[in-house]
């Protein structure tokens, strides 16, 4: 049996691992950053709460997606939103688990990123670091680069679709070399 | 899913029509979560950037304690690390997320690591550095510059490759170069700027002077005021405003997703406005990042977002909803 110092630990590791994981299981049930955000906080400390009940031969992210679908059904009430259908939802299961066995988790395709990350050129990067990591609106980086809006968005989307062929490759490249 | 991955929100048919299809086609519901879980490492990523850019205010997402241990970690590792090369004759990284490419590997650099001769680097965030001759350099995100070998007699040679840098040389006599694909900037003292712009590379002089020298002959620019090499054409010198041209360099303070009554207490306590909102605006939510700009631009910037109108009775200010 662990102590309550050990099983800190051992909660700590698997939560900062798993943790972009269940904010993208929480994306893709909310449709929505600020609302996975909000969420992403009250799963946390369930997860903290519930996790004597985790099995240790357990897959701790499945159980994380778990807790993180009773979060999101108790947030549906509180909007009274309709988000995604029970057969949905398992669908979604299937393909998170699937993807996770085939791609590892998203630390591992963040190291992909990363690479491919460097490899964009300085513009394509800004348009990056400023939708993503700043939250600038089209409109706003459109009048900062000086071009349309349209033309921005359809860079942006070039750029993302650009970005992941290459983790695609790259891990692809990792799996052969592993 | 293009649109729903890629930051436009979708109409409640469209989002019905994706479930169907998650529902319906298990190749599509993988492709789905392929691009969901690309976007969040994307988010997370850039995000991470963009705190180490700016000091984040109001959008600590983990426990204070937390957050307090590691911040006094990192500044304790960082003043350890820096007070060791600080006087030693080394280009080192003092802040910011610089990676380079050293003998075809990329390295991320810590605060307090060397650059060598002929890295190439990668500003991910806005960069600081101390340069070998004391000289401060800043670089803006997404900059790309190569530490290059020096020549006989030269202290310092960049070459810019894309992107912004703002530099205070010290003891400038001419042997600080900075070069780009369009031509060289021989910095004559002290404080000066340069970007590589669509058609060629603007140098922006603020203190002192620097020579820019292009394929079309040599031009010295005087403080104050900025010129453009570029094939084709001489430079010419004109006006440059410091306080637009280097907009960038300055620290911000970025509000994410916040309720924009918070904006306004932090606008209250940092300038002298008295802001008043109407309740309907005051929990708008926004992303904002303030530069030092003069406050009254920030203001009419958050009313821009919100689609608010601005009300102005001398330090007074308000923003009503339309």
């Amino acid at each position: 049996m662990m102590s309550d110092s050990d099983g800190e630990k051992a909660f700590l590791k698997l939560f900062t691992g798993a943790r972009d994981d269940i904010m993208a299981y929480l994306y893709s049930l909310t449709l929505s950053h600020a609302d996975a955000e909000d969420i992403f906080q009250d799963v946390s400390l369930l997860l903290w709460e519930k996790f004597g009940d985790w099995r240790p031969d357990g897959n701790f992210r499945a159980w994380a997606r778990k807790m993180a679908w009773n979060k999101v059904q108790n947030w549906r009430r509180l909007k009274s939103e309709a988000v995604w259908d029970p057969d949905v939802i398992a669908a979604l299961d299937r393909a998170f688990d699937e993807e996770e066995k085939e791609r590892g988790a998203l630390a591992d395709v963040k190291a992909a990123l990363e690479h491919c990350l460097a490899r964009l050129s300085a513009v394509n990067r800004l348009i990056l670091h400023r939708l993503y990591g700043e939250n600038n609106s089209y409109k706003a980086l459109a009048r900062f680069l000086n071009r349309s809006v349209r033309g921005l968005k359809v860079t942006s989307h070039r750029v993302r679709e650009k970005v992941g062929e290459c983790v695609e490759r790259r891990l692809a490249l990792e799996k052969r070399q592993a | 899913m293009t649109r729903h991955v890629s930051l436009q929100p979708i109409t409640a048919e469209e989002q019905a029509k994706l479930g169907r299809m998650i529902a319906n086609d298990p190749a599509f519901a993988r492709r789905y979560v392929r691009d969901v879980r690309l976007e969040t490492a994307l988010r997370s990523m850039m995000k991470s950037e963009s705190a180490q850019a700016a000091g984040l205010v109001g959008a600590q997402r983990f426990p204070a304690r937390w957050a307090m241990a590691a911040a006094a970690l990192l500044v304790l590792a960082a003043g350890v690390a820096v007070s060791l090369w600080l006087n030693a004759p080394h280009d080192i990284l003092l802040s910011g997320e610089l990676r380079v490419m050293r003998s075809g590997e990329t390295l991320r650099l810590a605060p307090g690591e060397r650059i060598r001769a002929g890295d190439e680097a990668f500003a991910g965030s806005v960069v600081s550095c101390r340069l070998r001759d004391g000289s401060q350099l800043k670089l803006d995100v997404g900059s790309r510059l190569v530490f290059d070998k020096r020549a006989r007699g030269e202290r310092v040679r960049l070459a810019l490759k894309e992107g912004r840098l703002f530099a205070r040389v010290t003891d400038a006599d001419g042997r600080f170069i900075v070069v780009s694909e369009h031509g060289a900037i021989e910095v004559l003292g002290t404080v000066f700027g340069a970007e590589t712009v669509g058609t060629g590379t603007m140098a922006n002089v603020f203190r002192g002077r620097v020579a820019l020298r292009s394929e079309q002959g040599e031009l010295r620019i005087e403080s104050g005021q900025s010129a453009l090499a570029a094939a084709g054409r001489p430079p010419e010198p004109s006006d440059v405003d410091p306080n637009i041209a280097l907009l960038w360099a300055r620290e911000k303070t970025v509000f994410q997703e916040r309720p924009l009554g918070e904006v306004a207490d932090w606008i209250e306590a940092n300038s002298s406005f008295a802001v008043t909102l109407d309740p309907v605006v005051r929990q708008e939510r926004v992303s904002i990042a303030i530069p030092e700009i003069p406050m009254r631009e920030v203001i009419d910037v958050l009313a821009l977002i919100t689609g608010a109108r601005v009300e102005s009775d001398g330090h007074r200010i308000a923003l009503r909803a339309k």
